[in-house]
């Protein structure tokens, strides 16, 4: 038995996400057990206001659960401190959001390297153009993410997600501001990233058509797991 | 999906109206107006507003300020003209038979005017100070300066109105009612007269050479009866002439027009009857003013126009989606940029009142403290600042925030319906001038920020940077006055004993007191340490003024010369005179007209050192006047001639002032200052004192100039400030996303903070700079001018506003970051989606 397979990539153990209190009381999250093997890619889908994002901010240690456990790689996110969950971050996980969020002043090749510099380090350069060549991004890394499409620049988002070579990818929405066949493209290229270096993938989507090309689907409902849990 | 969703919602139910209750919701009935919007975006922006308000209030301080000083200045300066010219009308008629006093007073070019007869003279009466027997009506008393202060002008023939010193001269207590004896000569006639006091005037002692008895028409009639005003005239003398003290009905840019028609109408021949426009009027609008007021306006309103033009686009950028709605809906560009100027004048109505008042305070403190460094030891009085300088500051002000309005109302009303999602008041870099792979550190993030909002981080460092090197000017101009130079054009010995009259320079007449006598400057040579103390002699005569140098002054006589040889020998036989150039550049005008021709090196010149028996000199060399400076009589303006102090001592000159040489010691200032107490009006200064009251005018100079430059830097950190803070809240999202790839807050501090140093360092470089050189520059200038001025490079303003500004750059943006931090990243990441 492999460390991996003793271990999860992912793993929550009655996640509960709650805002407000009384009567304004939100269950985001109400105790969520999910299981994700590394390489594995996962579709999050559900309606507006279902959870699913929260799920992700959860997974990626952004927010803090109300109660319960996230495993990433078998360590516990809540018992690391805001530094620590901030090295995690920029070393364990990539992340992909719908509104691509890359700094508009910085070139693409500096947005790649982003997370890269702030971890102090240098770019794996074989690693690095493996990606960008993988992505069709070789020849733009001098542009401004201005002066490209949304394709292109949600292109850039995965690169820099994968850049560090993380243990998991988490896309909140990546096809949320494309096209349907931009979309489509940009999935593609998760599920081809997925398969190519091996990173376990979350994406959220609501979209059924572009879920049903990950390995497993699973349905959030009210902040409950409705379909998916293994 | 969607009709899985449609089914599961219920029907939609709508209520039935309940006719038994009317409808209490109140619907506004009238559509919000450009007014109404721009007053709720002003509530909805608390703190964009209160920078804005603060932002317009310290751009009207500012021009308030410099507007009032300008103009309070301009009106010291007048005043002081006045005194100068003796009188307060804009022209003075001096010599008019009766008929063309009436043809002048008369004419519709004369708004109102004071008039006054001449009538004799007691040369007795007070010792050295002759009294003149006019009548005169109360608005030459106004307009003479010598207003009534106490009691009426007289009536009766017995009646007069004096000056409160005459009284106090003739030995009579200072009260109404006393009887004062005259022996007036009128033409050549005597008349012993004993009058009753029926009123008091104003004027001091020294603003004249002559004190007033004001008499009633009813005497001056009887005394002048067989005097005929043309003969006397021809006969150059003022016995019962007329003179007119007029006020034009004319603006004071046209006086001299107003006044030559005046002239041509009546025929007034303008020699003859010793005619003038005030110059008062005149130099206190002088180019040189009106252009240093008008640079330091202009550079003021532009100070006001870049920070309010900063906070407006700021405000703009902040409501930019809701001017893209307006725009949707069908607002034109015009409506539009009404809100925006509308929410300006908004705040403009608590600004500018605020802003007038904080300025027109600040020009009252700062006003006296500027005049009294450009003219040291000058007592102006109370300083004024005109109403229309405070309603001409608030209209500028407003005229400022108008102008300031123009571009971010365009920006607004450009607002594209579909952009403006997108904008967030940040311009996108169209290049990017990074390659290959190196990882962006820190600091490359920090570096890339820094000029992002372009056009206002310029603006910020150019309204800081103003601010910089004015204060460099400032500290390069007052630490540039070499102080020991500037004493040395005040005294030239160690130490100096005279009356207080002589030391008091704001006086335009010195006339003898009688103050310092042979005995005094006795007692003070047979002082210890005293080595040498050399006086100066004065004489006065018709049309010239007459000084004796003791020898210790002729090594200073001898390098003053500048036309001729001086022997001493041949000086010291009593024989030979030197004279004080005229060519004097402050009385120019004056003082060359008066240079007549047997004033110059190698003619003769008769003299009356002792008595009224002349006495004929060669006139050896010519010296120049600012080197004797200090050694003079105030008010010089005719022909000046030296002779030895031996020609003179004796008669009836008299010691002007004592010069003394000695090693400066506390004992010695003592024993004169013990000496000075003794004999009444009697004061002796050091070295030392002029020294200090020459350190107290530049520490003047300083508080003013710094002060100004102080509020101009407050103008350009405020800048600094509210774009720093909109830049980061603007970049809130940017920042949540950094953080979520990543960036430790830590880090996060660390690039805003690196931000804001870097743009306190480039404000520093350009102080080390272009503010060095500015001050550089000024001094050179000022030099060339004047040589008491001489450069000297200080660290010092630099050493000083590096630390705060540095502090500032570092700390503002950890509070602001402080502020946004608040907010969970998932919360922010989430915004604007």
């Amino acid at each position: 038995m492999t460390a991996t397979e003793e271990h999860p990539a992912l793993r929550t153990g009655g996640l509960t996400k709650h805002y407000g209190s009384g009567e304004a009381l939100v269950r985001a999250l109400d105790g969520v057990d999910i299981e994700i093997a590394s390489g594995e890619f996962v579709a999050v889908v559900g309606t507006s206001g279902s959870g699913k994002s929260t799920l992700l901010h959860m997974l990626g240690g952004l927010d803090r659960p109300t109660s319960g456990q996230v495993f990433v790689a078998g360590k516990e996110l809540g018992r690391m401190k805001d530094d620590e969950l901030t090295v995690f971050r920029r070393r364990s996980v990539g992340f992909v959001f719908q509104a691509y969020n890359l700094v508009p002043n910085l070139n693409v090749m500096e947005n790649v390297l982003l997370p890269v510099g702030l971890d102090g380090r240098k770019a794996d350069e074989p690693h690095l153009y493996r990606v960008l060549e993988a992505l069709g991004l070789e020849d733009l890394g001098e542009r401004l993410p201005g002066n490209l499409s949304g394709g292109q620049q949600q292109r850039v988002a995965i690169a820099r997600a994968l850049a560090n070579q993380p243990e998991i990818v988490l896309a909140d929405e990546p096809t949320g501001n494309l096209d349907t066949k931009t979309g489509s493209e940009v999935v593609a290229m998760l599920r081809l990233m997925n398969r190519e270096f091996g990173q376990t993938t979350v994406m959220i989507t609501h979209n059924d058509d572009i879920a049903k090309g990950a390995d497993r689907v699973i349905r959030i409902e009210d902040g409950r797991i409705a379909e998916g849990q293994r | 999906m969607n009709d899985r969703i449609a089914r599961s919602l219920p029907e939609p139910v709508v209520p039935e109206p309940d006719p038994g209750r009317p409808n209490t919701r109140a619907f506004p009935n009238r559509p919000p107006t450009p007014a109404a919007l721009a007053i709720k975006h002003l509530k909805s922006h608390r703190a964009t507003s209160a920078f804005t308000l603060v932002a317009i209030a310290l751009s009207c301080v500012l021009v308030t300020a410099v507007v009032s000083m300008g103009a309070a200045m301009a009106d010291a300066i007048q005043q002081r003209g006045f005194i100068q010219y003796g009188h307060s009308a804009h022209a003075h008629f001096q010599k008019l038979t009766p008929s063309e006093a009436q043809a002048v007073s008369s004419h519709p070019l004369a708004a109102s005017y004071g008039k006054t007869r001449f009538v004799g003279l007691d040369t007795a009466a007070i010792a050295h100070t002759p009294i003149a027997a006019k009548t005169m009506d109360a608005d030459a008393a106004k307009y003479t300066l010598n207003p009534l202060v106490a009691g009426r002008l007289p009536q009766a023939e017995d009646e007069v109105a004096v000056q409160s010193w005459v009284l106090e001269d003739l030995g009579l207590p200072v009260e109404l009612g006393q009887r004062i004896n005259l022996n007036l000569e009128v033409q050549g006639k005597q008349h012993a007269l004993s009058l009753k006091v029926t009123g008091l005037t104003g004027a001091s002692k020294t603003r004249s050479q002559y004190g007033f008895a004001l008499v009633s028409e009813q005497l001056a009639d009887n005394l002048l009866t067989g005097v005929d005003p043309a003969e006397t005239r021809a006969n150059g003398t003022n016995t019962g002439m007329t003179e007119l003290y007029v006020m034009l009905d004319a603006p004071t840019s046209r006086l001299q027009s107003a006044f030559d028609k005046l002239v041509s109408d009546t025929g007034i021949d303008v020699e003859l009857t010793n005619s003038s426009v005030n110059q008062a009027y005149l130099e206190s609008v002088a180019v040189e003013a009106i252009a240093a007021m008008g640079a330091g306006l202009a550079l003021m309103a532009a100070c006001g126009y870049l920070l309010i033009r900063n906070i407006m686009h700021i405000s703009v950028a902040q409501d930019i989606r809701r001017f893209g709605l307006l725009k949707a809906i069908g607002a034109t560009r015009k409506q539009i940029g009404r809100i925006v100027r509308f929410q300006a004048l908004v705040l403009c109505v608590i600004g500018i009142p605020l802003g007038v008042a904080l300025g027109w305070a600040a020009a009252l403190w700062l006003t006296p403290v500027l005049m009294s460094s450009l003219a040291a030891g000058s007592d102006y009085g109370v300083v004024a600042v005109p109403w229309w300088a405070l309603a001409a500051s608030a209209v500028l002000s407003l005229l400022t925030v108008l102008v300031s309005c123009a571009s971010p109302a365009r920006v607004a009303g450009r607002t594209s319906p579909v952009e403006a999602a997108r904008f967030s008041g940040i311009a996108l870099p169209r290049r990017s001038t990074r390659r290959g792979t190196n990882a962006p550190s820190v600091g490359r993030l920090a570096s890339a920020n820094l000029f992002r909002a372009r056009s206002k981080t310029v603006v910020s460092l150019v309204s800081v940077c103003v601010g910089l090197v004015l204060f460099s000017v400032v500290f390069a101009v007052s630490g540039g006055i070499d102080a020991a130079s500037t004493v040395k054009n005040q005294i030239i010995s160690d130490y100096v004993v005279s009356s207080e009259e002589w030391f008091d320079t704001t006086q335009f007449y010195w006339e003898p007191t009688n103050v310092l006598t042979e005995d005094v400057a006795d007692a003070v040579k047979a002082l210890p340490a005293v080595e040498d103390a050399a006086g100066v002699y004065y004489k006065r005569e018709d049309t010239s003024v007459l000084y004796g140098f003791d020898d210790g002054w002729l090594d200073v006589l001898e390098k003053a010369v500048v036309k001729g040889t001086f022997d001493r020998q041949k000086f010291l036989t009593g024989d030979y005179a030197v004279i004080v150039n005229a060519a004097m550049p402050s009385i120019a005008g004056a003082g060359a007209a008066q240079q007549t021709e047997p004033w110059n090196v190698g003619n003769k010149v008769e003299l009356h050192p002792q008595s009224t028996a002349g006495k004929t000199y060669e006139v050896m060399a010519a010296v120049d006047y600012d080197a004797l400076a200090p050694l003079s009589a105030h008010g010089v303006s005719m022909n000046n001639a030296i002779v030895p102090a031996s020609e003179m001592r004796g008669g009836d000159a008299e010691l002007m002032m004592l010069g003394v040489f000695a090693s400066p010691s506390a004992e010695l200032e003592a024993a004169l200052d013990t000496l000075a107490a003794t004999v009444d009006g009697l004061q002796a200064r050091s070295r030392a004192d002029y020294l200090e009251e020459t350190q107290g005018m530049i520490q003047q100079l300083v508080v003013v100039g710094g002060a100004l430059s102080l509020m101009v830097l407050a103008v350009g950190l405020l800048n600094f400030a509210t774009t720093t803070t909109t830049g980061i809240m603007s970049r809130r999202r940017e920042l949540a996303m950094l953080q979520a790839v990543g960036m430790s807050p830590r880090q996060c501090k660390a690039m805003l903070t690196l931000e804001g140093l870097s743009f306190v360092g480039l404000c520093l470089v350009f102080f080390a700079t272009v503010g060095t050189l500015a001050g550089f520059g000024v001094v050179s200038l000022l030099s060339q001018a004047n040589g008491v001025f001489r450069y000297q490079f200080s660290a010092l303003p630099l050493l000083a506003t590096a630390a705060p500004l540095l502090l500032l750059g570092a700390a503002l943006p950890r509070v602001v970051y402080r502020t946004v931090s608040r907010e969970p990243v998932v919360t922010r990441l989430r915004q604007i989606e």
